[in-house]
């Protein structure tokens, strides 16, 4: 019992540790963790995003309920992962699951991120936003911050496809535009739902 | 020198994890490692000016929708 809470604790370490490391030197990182084997790790960022969930439930107008939603996230997160796995996995049996687990678990961060900031600027800067200057710079600082973690999160599954499935820059392209045939609609699928505006992923 | 050795292997490990991308065409892969390598140390030196680049580009021609765009993000989470 004692040794595992220890392992607990110096993996949560080693997941604040990495999210620094994956700003200033994304691709050595993601390379490491693509032969990463600590289940922890995994964990740490998913608890991460559920508790993420459950403050966004209080924030939301009429939500489902933050158990739901994260079950929610859980099925396309995983499916994805199988996506990727099964396209790549079939012809390449070197190829590893647990790789693309754990860069694709690395990579939720910049939605973390963003999720979280946007959560908590609807609670310091309520929308909606007007024309004054204070509205304006505002918008382009905001506006900013989204295009930079929307290339950081870019960068991160590029690499991560990179590392765990070893191809070559055309067939990471190919695979994406795939994915996003169906993942465009999926997500449309949830906005109708009301259960993601945005989907997290 | 046994420690040297081991530094030395573990590089080459490290170097030759993946095969390097090819683009098919010199002009393209040169033009590609010359991009990624920028990229691959702290790359928010480059995104951060660009994402501010092209968020003044976007509200400069666009004013009115940038700021009824990021409203509908607030919304987003």
């Amino acid at each position: 019992m004692g040794s595992d809470i220890l392992n607990i604790f110096v993996s949560a370490l080693i997941v604040v540790r990495r999210f620094f490391l994956l700003i200033f030197y994304p691709y050595k990182t993601m390379r490491k963790i693509s032969l990463e084997s600590d289940y922890y790790q995994i964990g740490i960022i998913l608890f991460l995003v559920f508790i993420f969930f459950k403050f966004a439930y209080f924030l939301r107008d009429k939500p489902y309920p933050a158990t739901l939603i994260f079950f929610v996230f859980l099925t396309h997160f995983f499916f994805t992962i199988f996506f990727f796995y099964l396209f790549f996995g079939l012809n390449r049996k070197k190829m590893r699951l647990t790789s693309l687990l754990f860069t694709f678990s690395y990579a939720l961060l910049p939605s973390l991120i963003w999720f979280s900031s946007t959560s908590l600027l609807y609670i310091l800067v309520p929308p909606p936003r007007t024309f004054s200057l204070m509205g304006r710079a505002f918008s382009i600082f905001f506006i900013t911050f989204s295009l930079a973690i929307a290339a950081w999160k870019i960068i991160l599954v590029y690499l991560a496809l990179r590392f765990s499935t070893k191809q070559s820059f055309y067939r990471i392209i190919f695979i994406l535009v795939l994915y996003l045939i169906w993942f465009i609609p999926y997500s449309l699928f949830l906005y109708y739902l009301k259960l993601f505006r945005i989907p997290f992923i | 020198m046994k420690k040297t050795e081991l530094k030395f292997f573990k590089k080459i490990d490290e170097v030759f994890f993946l095969e390097p991308n090819n683009l098919g065409s010199q002009t393209l892969t040169n033009f590609y490692h010359s991009m990624t390598s920028l990229l691959k140390r702290m790359p928010f030196l480059i995104i951060l000016p660009l994402a501010l680049f092209v968020a003044l580009i976007f509200f400069l021609n666009f004013r009115e929708i940038v700021v009824r765009f990021v409203t509908l993000l607030q919304y987003g989470f």
